[in-house]
């Protein structure tokens, strides 16, 4: 007898992922029937709503310990985190992309709700109890960025990044299912809780191969050395305010799947994988900070610095405790304010032609665009981690998680990652403050929803690094509840 | 056994026409061979409808639309560079080290992995069953993933916008 | 008011450095007036905490307490002892002197003032932050406004200066940061309270506190600066603005030493005193007689009285390392001292450089006909650089080699003998630069100015003062450091103990 199961738990869960889907599907309708295209601004509202509602009905409805299909799905406290969080920086990306849009020449008006429909992937994955669902949240949220980033059609750059993108991403999928079916193979299940109890009487060695399979895949898609090489070439040639998203929403997307997975799935084996992702975790942040140093071009040291900064979150997941979870999810947020905000500053330097992403371009930023250049200065120390700044507590949450598993080598390679990355994150404050500016100053006004999301971004960046009381204790109990 | 490792030797053989084939045309029919093997393996692992819709979907439906669009593209055969590039030496790096993983995981066979099938597995009942309770949320997914996918095709395929 | 007083003291200046960033662009005067106008009620205050300042007793006082971040058990604590009570004082007094030294400034003076302000809110958070987790994030504040100071306003070389500071003391500080979080996780339940911590210091293993106690070393030695990590102190001097260089040089370098007082001693005190006498004893030797050594070798005015502050704050850790009261207690005071003789030698260096506009000391000669005020004024400072009896530090450096000699009485006859090598380069420079024959390019160079002798007078009294009378500073700290040097001996006799080892 078949019973269908779709129940009140079902529909919970699955509420805030509608709310989404249907605002981005009455977003393409609605461009089909729309003549008028005379502001860009237009389809940006819809989207918006559709943001805002899901985040609302993410924070009314989730609740820890819940589970619905099945348990292969959830929206617990840590799904909630992701959604706020992937809501969050699809929002800001949001924000600042009808004005960069029109500068650079992109009409295409999918953009908004294919950035919809990423974030859908990404709460999938946020959410995903199943190795099937994880895998499918992976395909929504990337077959979607792939188009994305490529959507500047007519620049090569974009297109050479949308390519690369999309056949490493590819690469990275069959990884993927050849993890998921070995896993499948040993254990006879792809759901976490099954996984997690069937692991001690599994084959150890289908299951590493499996477990090893995974992490190549996973670390294709938080961009973990040494499976990084196409970031940087992507990050650079995607429109920025794809880059954004990128950069931030996928990212927090595959860490929080990569964390779900190893710390609840995997928590028998974590003798087994720690030691391999400490060794990623490790390169991850070394190599990604030390390439920064040498970048010229703003976006690209960007890319590195988010590749170091996934080595971070990597050393909290190899702590394999809610503590570390915990961390990651915090951290996330306040890696959505401080890197959005960096994105959107580079969007408002840009102009019709030319993209003023080297750091020359930056070169007297602060005489003339004073407030710019201030909150550029805020969104580099706290990825620097300097108090009291939002990342400064975000790393600071990381490191105890950390030292408190152990891993107090770890805990001091990040310390001194940081104080690398202080380097090249200086360089630029000192080239807007220091140095005199290099062409004419022609200041351009940046579009008022761009100003909004530097508002957002900064006040986010302030206001958790002094009360970061509220999301610190959700992002720790919400982990915790998983055991 | 046997007839597993000559199916799968086949499979494998048809898969490296597939990318090895210089005329399009061929490589496409190698793709309806290497899926239909594929089915055959599906066969031998009691997953009749699985084979079936491998058959109808894979080898039906989308292979033959991989044809028509090389004939109306009228697609020349590739002219191969001589050397093996960058991206050749890693791949042949990867299928190496899968070559060792398979001969690894081939050879050490732990029996406590394999597991009694269960009543009926493989039919169409308990596939039905399955998707509409455990896998629901999946089979819904795909189709929102489908519909990205066809978004995405289109938002690509699109000639440029007049303003 | 006298609860809150540290709070208003702190957060003064910050309010300060706002009201400063609303006032409009070109209102020079108006800037100035209000950036020294934040400057006075802390002093004023500092004045009213000196006379209400019990000293009878070691304990915290001025305690304010409130939750900040429950889920971390981090509270907003602060408070002050014998040993920051003079660092506050020092602070508040050389952040008023420093605002008046700057009126000089021209280029984007709002922000300077603003950052200039923030930076003497952080130092006082710093001073009286009795929650480690707080006292980080001060210490770190104070980063950002002291590399734009250096790196905007400062000479030729400042972007390398800036940047080499800021990464040095990065490093330091990240150390410190695993450092702190080892403590936190060492303590249970766990706490970044200060008090709590050195309560419970006799339960941490000896092994434990080595590891810890060299990660907070290094990131305070880099501030103090102690070899080998004193490389970037001459860079950032040479390059800073004047009123930086004091505060660099009167506060900043201070907070290392102060740090190790507030946080190695009490809360390792294992450690320290196997520390003390192989490590902190010959770094300090090495700072005395290596310091000296290099400015001897200076032609830039500027950088050889930074060198005389690697070699001065040698005597802070020599002093400390002693563990004798007299050396303790000299340490303190020497902190303080040098506090006031170095800014007063800064501001001079300042004077001659606004005036000839480089400071090579040979390039002068003469300037006692010239400038005789001016003249007078830095033989005062030399003399008490040099520690001439009847002068502060003279007092401060008998009372540390005095405390030495019982401890260690090899190493105190070199110190001891460097008293020479100051001497002999602070009188060199002297005669280069004041006396001989007169430099004609200099002839028509203005004497120093009311301004100028405003913010030398309160320094030179204190200099006079505490060189004849020093009580007033030492009452305020003997109680503490008593407290201080029995908890250290008592606790590590009990530590080492019960670890199966005898005190060295």
């Amino acid at each position: 007898m078949i019973e269908v199961v779709f129940g009140g738990a079902e529909l919970r869960a699955v509420t805030p992922l509608l709310v989404v889907v249907v605002t981005a599907m009455i977003s393409l309708l609605y461009e089909v029937f729309n003549e008028d295209h005379s502001d860009p601004a237009r389809p940006v509202w819809l989207s918006l709503v559709g943001i805002v509602g899901g985040i609302v009905a993410t924070v009314a409805l989730w609740e820890n310990g819940h589970s619905a299909f099945h348990g292969t799905f959830a929206l617990d406290g840590v799904s909630a985190f992701t959604n706020v969080v992937c809501l969050l920086a699809a929002g800001l990306s949001l924000l600042m992309a009808p004005g960069y849009l029109t500068s650079i020449g992109v009409r295409a008006r999918e953009f908004y709700p294919l950035v919809l429909l990423a974030a859908s992937g990404m709460m999938v994955m946020g959410g995903a109890r199943d190795l099937i669902v994880l895998f499918l949240g992976i395909e929504i949220m990337s077959i979607a960025a792939y188009v994305l980033a490529g959507i500047h059609r007519t620049d090569v750059k974009s297109g050479e990044a949308a390519l690369k993108y999309f056949l490493l991403g590819a690469f990275a999928t069959g990884f993927l299912l050849y993890g998921i079916a070995i896993l499948y193979g040993a254990t006879g299940s792809t759901g976490y809780d099954a996984i997690a109890a069937a692991l001690p009487k599994a084959s150890k060695l289908l299951v590493l191969g499996g477990v090893a399979l995974l992490i190549v895949a996973l670390g294709f898609k938080v961009s973990a050395v040494p499976f990084h090489f196409w970031a940087p070439d992507v990050y650079q040639g995607a429109p920025t305010s794809v880059t954004a998203l990128m950069a931030v929403g996928i990212k927090a997307a595959a860490v929080v799947g990569f964390a779900r997975l190893f710390i609840v799935a995997l928590a028998p084996l974590h003798q087994d994988w720690a030691m391999v992702v400490w060794w990623l975790a490790v390169l991850t942040m070394t190599v990604g900070n030390v390439t920064a140093v040498a970048q010229n071009n703003v976006k690209r040291m960007l890319a590195y610095s988010s590749i170091a900064h996934a080595g971070y979150l990597l050393a909290a997941i190899v702590a394999g405790t809610p503590r570390g979870g915990g961390a990651v999810l915090f951290y996330l947020l306040a890696y959505t304010f401080m890197n959005v905000g960096a994105f959107a500053v580079v969007i408002s330097l840009g102009r019709k032609g030319e993209a003023n992403e080297q750091f020359d371009d930056y070169a007297g930023l602060a005489s003339r665009q004073p407030l710019i250049a201030a909150a550029m200065v805020l969104f580099m120390l706290s990825l620097t981690g300097i108090p009291p700044l939002v990342g400064f507590v975000g790393k600071l949450y990381l490191i105890e998680a950390i030292v408190q598993a152990g891993y107090i080598w770890l805990a001091v390679i990040m310390v001194l990652n940081s104080a690398i990355s202080a380097y090249y994150y200086l360089r630029l404050i000192f080239e807007m403050y220091m140095r005199d500016p290099a062409g004419p100053a022609s200041a351009m006004e940046p579009a008022p929803l761009l100003i909004a999301c530097l508002l957002l971004a900064t006040v986010g960046t302030i206001f958790f690094g002094i009360f970061p009381d509220a999301p610190l204790d959700f992002a720790r109990n919400s982990f915790l509840a998983l055991r | 056994m046997i007839a597993f490792y000559f199916i799968a030797l086949l499979t494998l053989a048809s898969a490296l026409l597939v990318v090895l084939h210089r005329n399009p045309i061929y490589s496409a029919l190698g793709l309806v061979n290497t899926l239909f093997l594929i089915a055959v393996s599906f066969v031998m692992l009691d997953a009749e409808l699985i084979a079936m819709l491998q058959v109808i979907v894979y080898a039906g439906a989308i292979v033959i639309l991989f044809l028509f669009v090389i004939m109306l593209l009228n697609v020349e055969s590739e002219v191969r560079s001589a050397r093996i590039s960058k991206i050749g030496t890693a791949g042949l790096a990867f299928v190496l080290l899968f070559a060792v993983e398979l001969a690894v995981f081939a050879l050490v066979r732990d029996p406590s992995g394999a597991q009694e099938l269960p009543a009926g597995f493989g039919s169409t009942e308990l596939l039905a069953e399955t998707l509409f309770s455990k896998g629901m949320l999946s089979f819904e997914l795909t189709s929102l993933l489908l519909l990205v996918a066809v978004v995405g095709a289109v938002v690509m395929a699109r000639r440029k916008v007049e303003s | 008011m006298p609860t809150n007083v540290l709070t208003w003291m702190i957060f003064l200046p910050l309010v300060g450095a706002i009201v400063v960033l609303c006032l409009p662009r070109n209102a020079a005067n108006l800037i100035r007036g209000t950036a020294t106008f934040f400057t006075i009620p802390p002093l004023i205050m500092a004045v009213w905490l000196y006379q209400h300042f019990d000293r009878a007793t070691s304990d915290m006082q001025f305690v304010t307490k409130i939750p900040w971040i429950p889920s971390f058990n981090i509270q907003y604590f602060i408070g002050v002892d014998g040993i920051s009570i003079t660092m506050v004082l020092l602070t508040a007094l050389l952040s008023f002197i420093c605002i008046i030294a700057s009126f000089g400034i021209e280029k984007a003076m709002k922000a300077y003032f603003a950052l200039f302000l923030l930076l003497d809110a952080a130092m006082m958070g710093v001073f009286c932050a009795l929650d480690f987790f707080l006292f980080f994030v001060f210490w770190e504040v104070m980063l950002l406004p002291m590399y734009f100071l250096i790196g905007i306003w400062g000479g030729p070389r400042r972007e390398y200066a800036a940047i080499k500071f800021f990464l040095y003391t990065m490093v330091g500080s990240v150390l410190m940061l695993v450092a702190m979080l080892a403590l936190y996780f060492y303590a249970e339940p766990h706490t970044f309270d200060l008090l709590e911590l050195a309560s419970r210091s006799g339960s941490y293993s000896t092994g434990f506190q080595r590891i810890a106690w060299i990660g907070l070393f290094i990131g305070f030695a880099i501030k103090i600066p102690a070899f080998p990590f004193h490389t970037w102190l001459p860079d950032a001097h040479v390059e800073a603005p004047t009123a930086i260089s004091v505060i660099l040089a009167g506060v900043l370098l201070k907070m290392g030493t102060y740090g190790i007082l507030r946080i190695n001693y009490p809360i390792l005190p294992a450690a320290t005193l196997d520390f003390a006498f192989y490590l902190l004893i010959a770094l300090g030797t090495w700072n005395i007689v290596y310091g000296a050594l290099c400015a001897m070798a200076q032609t830039d005015f500027k950088k050889l009285i930074a060198y005389s502050s690697i070699s001065h704050m040698g005597y802070v850790m020599f002093g400390m390392a002693t563990m004798t009261s007299e050396g303790i207690n000299g340490a303190v005071l020497q902190m303080f001292n040098h506090g006031t003789v170095t800014a007063m030698l800064f501001l001079l260096v300042g004077v001659i450089y606004d005036r000839a506009h480089h400071r090579e000391i040979n390039g002068f000669g003469g300037l006692a006909g010239i400038m005789p005020f001016y003249t007078g004024w830095t033989a005062l400072a030399f003399f008490a650089a040099m520690g001439l009896p009847g002068l502060s530090a003279f007092i401060s450096e008998v009372l540390v080699l005095l405390g030495g000699w019982r401890s260690y009485p090899a190493l105190t006859i070199v110190s001891a003998s460097a008293v020479v090598l100051t001497a002999g380069y602070m009188l060199w420079t002297m005669q280069r630069i004041y006396l001989g024959k007169a430099n004609e390019k200099y002839v028509g160079l203005p004497d120093i100015n009311g301004r100028e002798i405003f913010t030398l007078v309160p320094l030179g009294i204190i200099v006079v003062v505490l060189g004849v009378y020093p009580r007033p500073v030492l009452d305020l700290i003997n109680a503490s450091l008593v407290h201080l040097n029995q908890v250290v001996a008592g606790k590590a006799q009990v530590a080492l103990a019960t670890a199966g080892n005898m005190v060295p």
